[in-house]
């Protein structure tokens, strides 16, 4: 047994050092590099003789060595008394308990941190609408029945503020649970960040009035306040409240209602 | 002088330990080589990566992304790709080496579960392997987010999703490894501290105390190989480290053979992330994709219970993953339960003897594996012709019949296979229990 299983282990060492050969004639086509061919000549090197030492060295076959007594568990012997093992048993247990216990409150008061910031974007009473280049968007930039992506002006950067920005056809206006108070000359803006799991609701189809998430093609109905229809979401898109300030540009008179984005248990509802 | 002679005692008795030479004991050391490759690879990647978010403007090597508005880690990235000699060679050898590895973790813990090698007195060390496998996974996921760009993006945004909606304290616990809420500039450089830091270090604890384990309670083998009172093998020195030196050899040379010529993850195609991009629907790496596929196919419960709201990525994304490793880590305590065996076990088991153990292992592997090709069901519904919901609706068929009808396969072939051809019996124990 032991010579052909020898012979074996031999040959997947020469097979591999042909394999890293050619893995850095390959390195040396891709990527010019004197340092590469001397690392790749070096290591190349540096396995021969490897082998070649152990070669030299033929193992012996098949051994045996002894168990400890079955019933050992191979552990320190201090754990294998019984009635010391349930004094450390019982003492681990109540070491987890205490640092479980001082985790669990810096963990909580960060989670109402976090929950608190998860109600709030950036939004404010008067934040001006831009697009994608900062360019404060007026009431008459966009045709009806087209849409666009929408930032607070200076929170270019607050991906949770980010909203779609659709202008209505001339007669249409959104119902429940939808506020058609929050409409500024035909324009309604949604949260752009899907309820399902958080993924840009990048797609909008004017015909139908359908905003849907490419990732898992969550459907939300834009004349009835956004509301899903179809798909894995089960919440509408929170709604932007908007006006138009006196130099015709769109503003927000508000944040959203309410958190935009991915469920939390402790979400206000 | 002295020490030497006392060193030279302890590498000799060392060098006297048996490891068994069946080709299933290399499955976990095959691990070990990736690990140590893992390191190598990791830490020259880490001498470009720059861990920030930071705004900056591209002018590197690649043309097509000049005057292009990104963080500082995906620039990085980009050059790393780019301009450093090898990098995107060693980036690539990197990446499909942390696929390999938790591959071969996996296929080391199937062999582990069918031949029944967890039981007493390895029970501890199984769970410690356990928690290595899902340790490793949390890293692959925190490694494919930190070049930033527009898909490891959307990987992060469905794991804060997860991470939101894990109960009561979802919020914190996103906040904390985020760094705020998705998106943040702070998140890379608390992933970048977490994925070369804080789980290298858990991974190389827990992986000596799982060497230590089975180095003091000595390996099991296979009662076709060695009776139970002692092990049958090879030396560690010289023919184990032989073996051991020639894995890493030729997982080397296969790995960097691998990261020469096969293209994987190209960031460059992806663009950085930005939160209004529309994203492509693409998957995790093969790992998670059984929790994708759940997001994909399972209902999306969604309940209201006065003031708790229960989200909808809890099901797939913190239920079922707990299902699985929870009722791995449960394992050996039900079957002791069940079986009423709870003597010391040093001889491994054929799949065959145990025909509940095989089925409910092979009913296993079959959930875990329609979750992951449900994961590409868009893909496949694609190939098939079929719409995506019709999918949808036939993965969640398949879900629940597959394993059923693959495990009374599984008995049943046991059992057949059992019949057969008897176990072979060296420990004079029978192995007539009711299972
Ligand atoms: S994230 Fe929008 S549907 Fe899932």
């Amino acid at each position: 047994m032991t010579g052909p299983s020898n012979r074996w282990w031999w040959t997947i060492v020469a097979a591999g050092m042909a394999i890293v050969a050619s893995g850095a004639a390959a390195l040396l086509v891709g990527w010019w590099s004197a340092a590469g061919t001397v690392a790749a000549g070096t290591s190349g090197a540096a396995a021969a003789a490897l082998v070649g030492v152990l070669r030299a060295r033929q193992p012996p076959g098949p051994q045996s060595e002894e168990r400890r007594p079955s019933g050992h568990l191979g552990y320190p012997c201090a754990c294998a008394e019984p009635s010391r093992r349930r004094l450390l048993c019982g003492g681990a247990v109540a070491a987890a308990l205490v640092a479980g216990a001082a985790a669990a409150v810096p963990l909580w008061s960060a989670t109402k941190r976090g929950e608190a910031r998860l109600r709030a974007t950036s939004w404010r009473t008067g934040t001006r609408l831009v697009d994608d280049r900062n360019a404060p968007i007026r009431s008459d930039d966009l045709e009806p029945g087209a849409f666009s992506t929408a930032w607070p002006e200076g929170h270019g950067d607050d991906g949770n503020a980010q909203v779609v920005l659709i202008r209505l056809p001339p007669d249409r206006t959104v119902s429940g649970p939808g506020r058609p108070e929050w409409l500024a000359a035909g324009h309604v803006a949604y949260s752009k960040v899907c309820t399902h799991m958080g993924c840009p609701v990048g797609l909008y189809q004017a015909r139908t009035e359908l905003l849907v998430c490419p990732c898992h093609q969550a459907t939300f109905d834009v004349l009835r306040g956004a509301k899903p229809i179809h798909g894995p979401a089960h919440r509408a898109l929170p709604q932007l409240p908007l006006a138009i300030d006196g130099d015709g540009y769109l503003i927000a008179t508000g944040d959203f209602p309410e958190p935009v984005g991915p469920g939390y248990w402790s979400r206000p509802s | 002088m002295k020490l030497v002679a006392r060193t030279r005692r302890a590498v000799d008795k060392a060098g006297k330990k048996i490891f068994p030479d069946h080709w299933s004991f290399l499955l976990g050391e095959i691990a070990m080589v990736s690990l140590f490759i893992l390191f190598a690879t990791g830490i020259v990647l880490a001498f470009f990566y720059d861990a920030s978010g930071e705004r900056t403007t591209y002018h590197g090597a690649y043309e097509p992304m000049h005057g292009v508005d990104m963080s500082r880690a995906y620039q990085s990235v980009l050059r790393l790709s780019f301009d450093v000699p090898a990098g995107l060679l060693l980036r690539q050898v990197h990446h499909w080496t942390a696929l390999v590895f938790v591959g071969a973790i996996v296929v080391h813990a199937v062999r582990i579960f069918f031949t029944g090698a967890y039981r007493r007195p390895r029970r501890l060390n199984y769970l410690i392997g356990l928690t290595l496998l899902v340790v490793s996974i949390s890293n692959g996921f925190l490694g494919v987010a930190l070049p930033d760009d527009l898909l490891s993006g959307t990987g992060a945004q469905i794991g804060y999703a997860i991470a939101l909606s894990v109960p009561v304290l979802g919020a914190g616990i996103a906040g904390v490894l985020f760094g705020g809420e998705f998106p943040s500039e702070e998140m890379v450089h608390r992933f970048w501290l977490i994925h070369v830091f804080a789980i290298p270090m858990l991974i190389v604890a827990l992986f000596s105390l799982h060497m230590l384990l089975v180095w003091r309670q000595t390996h099991t083998q296979y009662p076709t190989d060695g009776p139970a009172d002692e092990v049958v093998g090879s030396r560690l020195l010289p023919h184990h480290a032989i073996k051991t030196a020639a894995l890493l050899l030729s997982m080397a040379a296969v790995l960097v053979g691998m990261g020469a010529l096969l293209q994987i993850n190209p960031v460059w195609e992806h663009g950085p992330f930005e939160a209004a991009a529309a994203t492509v629907p693409a998957g995790p790496d093969w790992y998670l994709m059984f929790v994708e596929g759940g997001l994909r196919i399972l209902p999306a419960l969604h309940l209201e219970l006065g003031p708790v709201e229960v989200p909808s990525p809890f099901v797939a994304g913190i239920v079922v993953p707990a299902l699985v490793f929870g009722t791995l880590a449960a394992w050996p305590f039900v079957e002791e339960r069940l079986t009423g065996d709870r003597g010391v076990h040093h001889l491994l088991e054929r799949p065959r003897d145990r025909p509940g153990r095989t089925a409910f292992g092979v009913a296993g592997l079959s959930f875990l594996a329609v979750l992951t090709l449900a994961a590409n069901h868009d893909y496949l519904g694609g190939v098939l012709g079929v719409d995506v919901m019709t999918m949808t609706v036939a993965f969640r068929i398949v879900l629940l019949v597959a394993p059923a009808l693959l495990g009374v396969v599984a008995w049943r072939v046991a059992r057949d296979l059992a019949e057969a051809d008897p176990a072979p019996d060296r420990q004079g124990v029978g192995h007539e229990e009711a299972r």
